[in-house]
């Protein structure tokens, strides 16, 4: 078999879907830090603890992060590259060898599901960002010329209508043709960089947009630290007030379970575990890289941008030019903290306000579209391993699919109820059952000795044998209580939600479309599979990872 | 009006935080890059 898929075409050529691998030891890091670098830790992030304790919050979030958010992590990167060492690139065959039963293939689906029904709203997402940059960049946002604050905030409040055609459905009734044009623009850019490969495209693009993000950051974070009072009026709106607004402790909220749910949801789904990225990321390491001190490293390059720079930046400059009641009102609202106060605080900054908004946006674009293309890439390798094509026939399908999904959120945009239904539905639930089932086949079926044997091939440092019982049984139960909480707050109300709105069906529908067509992908990988001989377990005698492509990949 | 000025356990949370994530970051990187085999 290994002799099959050593007789393939030259590995370099994308268009025969042959293997595939990372260039560097950093760049699969920054292409996992970009995948879970993204709106939330700028917008998210400072909502969540200001909300939640202030600095009193960073005990439950960082304790998240050791028993949850590493752990799992670390699971995703053996598991991935144990599945490339065995051929497979894609969650549902990694997940079948793995848990060595069919049925693991099947619910592996949804680590296909999910990064590609998100990548739906999130180019779309994108595209906003892009459009308020280019907004500054061009000078055509200014908000200063609108009057009051009350008024610039209505004014910005109509901007983002018009941008993502709040008020009706329909891509020309809504007004959201120009983000429509701008979401085509963001698509292709993405497509390409994933259609020309791993290290071609991915990895290339990662190692230059994260450092440039990382600049983006530091200048809108030196801006907003040295805003002083501006204005005296309000003595009290400084910058250590901003800063005090967001870190303070307040330490009556630890003895409430809301802060602490808060805190592993942030954890969660700021590390991007549970989305099937980092299992496809891994795959594509060499046999004998570190899974370990990658894992970590990825996980602390996404901490550096959601602590020190979302923690420092977005609630302080909004409390210094908006007090802390209209800071504390918007400090839950992602979209409404990024796109209608944010616009108003750089209209407070004078001339050099609209520079700052154009670094801000173009950073939170650059952050998007970091995490969207990893969305991309766990389809593109499912396409080509279920139907046994080369990149350009899974490009094609991918496209298909992203057109129809996105174009319907595009069109379905009065009050984002279909964004927000995926969103709720793919986007928060899905990942909560796809970390709990990837955790489990890793902890019970793989086996926690064995995985973290695996795990420790070619490891750069160990992982702590106290994380043997935190991987057999607290990250589990604190994901399932999690899960548990989390289910009883919410699901009745969205199940209630979808009854009663006609896009939230429309939603539900395509959801429920595309896993039947990604289940028939599995079928019929299966099949093709099968015939060539390629069980369960893959490729059984794994050569040198650059050898081991996608299993039986050419028909 | 609430108090809302960087108090002394508010400056504690904050350094200890950023302080705490840059150091794991950077150990990371020079581990995984200028460590030998």
């Amino acid at each position: 078999m290994s002799e099959d898929t050593k007789s393939g075409e030259p590995e370099m050529n994308p268009n025969q879907g042959q293997s595939q691998e990372w260039g560097t030891k950093v760049g699969v890091i920054l292409a996992v830090a970009g995948s879970a670098v993204g709106l939330g830790n700028f917008l998210r992030f400072p909502g969540q603890a200001a909300a939640n304790g202030g600095g009193a919050f960073m005990v439950p979030y960082f304790i998240a992060l050791l028993l949850v958010g590493i752990p799992i992590g670390w699971a995703e990167w053996t598991m991935g590259r144990y599945g490339g060492k065995r051929g497979f690139h894609s969650a549902p065959f990694i997940l079948g060898a793995i848990g060595k039963s069919r049925v693991f293939r099947y619910i592996g689906v949804l680590g296909v599901l999910i990064p590609m029904a998100v990548s739906f709203y999130y180019t779309y997402i994108e595209a906003w960002c892009l459009d308020y940059a280019l907004m500054y960049f061009t000078g055509e946002l200014d908000l200063a010329a609108a009057g009051g604050i009350p008024e610039q905030t209505a004014r910005a409040e109509e901007i983002f209508g018009q941008t993502v055609g709040i008020k009706t459905n329909g891509i020309h009734a809504g007004g959201n043709l120009r983000t429509f044009v701008l979401w085509a623009i963001v698509f292709s850019i993405n497509i390409t960089l994933v259609y020309r490969g791993i290290s071609g495209g991915i990895e290339k693009f990662c190692q230059l947009a994260m450092p440039t993000m990382a600049v983006c950051a530091v200048i809108v974070l030196i801006r907003v630290l040295t805003l002083g009072t501006p204005d005296p009026n309000f003595p009290e709106r400084d910058v250590l007030g901003g800063l005090g607004f967001m870190w303070n402790p307040d330490f009556k909220a630890l003895a409430n379970p809301e802060t602490w749910i808060a805190a592993a949801g942030q954890i969660f789904f700021s590390l991007s575990v549970g989305f099937g990225v980092i299992i496809n990321y891994a795959s594509y390491m060499k046999k004998d890289s570190d899974v370990v001190l990658s894992g970590v490293t990825a996980a602390a390059t996404n901490e550096v941008f959601e602590v020190s720079f979302g923690g420092m930046i977005t609630l302080t400059s909004a409390f210094i030019f908006l007090g802390a009641t209209q800071a504390t009102a918007v400090a839950g609202s992602t979209f409404g903290l990024g796109f209608n106060t944010f616009p108003v605080v750089f209209a407070q900054m004078g001339p050099l306000g609209s520079v700052i908004g154009a670094v801000w946006f173009f950073m939170l674009f650059l952050a998007a579209i970091t995490s969207s293309i990893s969305m991309y890439q766990p389809s593109l390798a499912f396409f080509e391993e279920a139907l046994g094509q080369g990149r350009k026939v899974a490009t094609s399908i991918l496209v298909v699919f992203c057109l129809v999904g996105s174009f319907l959120t595009m069109y379905f945009s009065k009050g984002l109820v279909f964004l927000d239904t995926v969103d709720k539905w793919v986007g928060t639930l899905g990942i909560y059952i796809l970390a709990m089932v990837q955790l489990c086949i890793f902890s019970y079926l793989f086996g926690v000795a064995k995985g973290l044997k695996e795990a420790h091939q070619g490891a750069k440092i160990q992982i702590p044998s106290i994380y043997k019982p935190i991987l057999a049984f607290v990250s589990p139960a604190f994901l399932l209580g999690l899960f548990g909480v989390f289910t009883y707050n919410n699901l009745g109300g969205w199940v209630k939600e979808v009854t009663e709105s006609a896009p939230a069906q429309y939603a539900v529908t395509m959801i429920g479309c595309c896993i039947f067509a990604l289940c028939v992908l599995v079928f019929l990988g299966e099949k093709r599979l099968a015939q060539r001989g390629i069980g369960l377990e893959g490729i059984h005698e794994p050569g040198p990872s650059s050898d081991s492509g996608p299993a039986g990949l050419e028909d | 009006m609430e108090e809302h000025g960087l108090n002394g356990l508010g400056w504690v949370f904050m350094i200890c935080s950023i302080v705490g994530v840059w150091t794991l970051a950077i150990f990371c990187y020079k581990k995984l890059l200028f460590d030998d085999e």
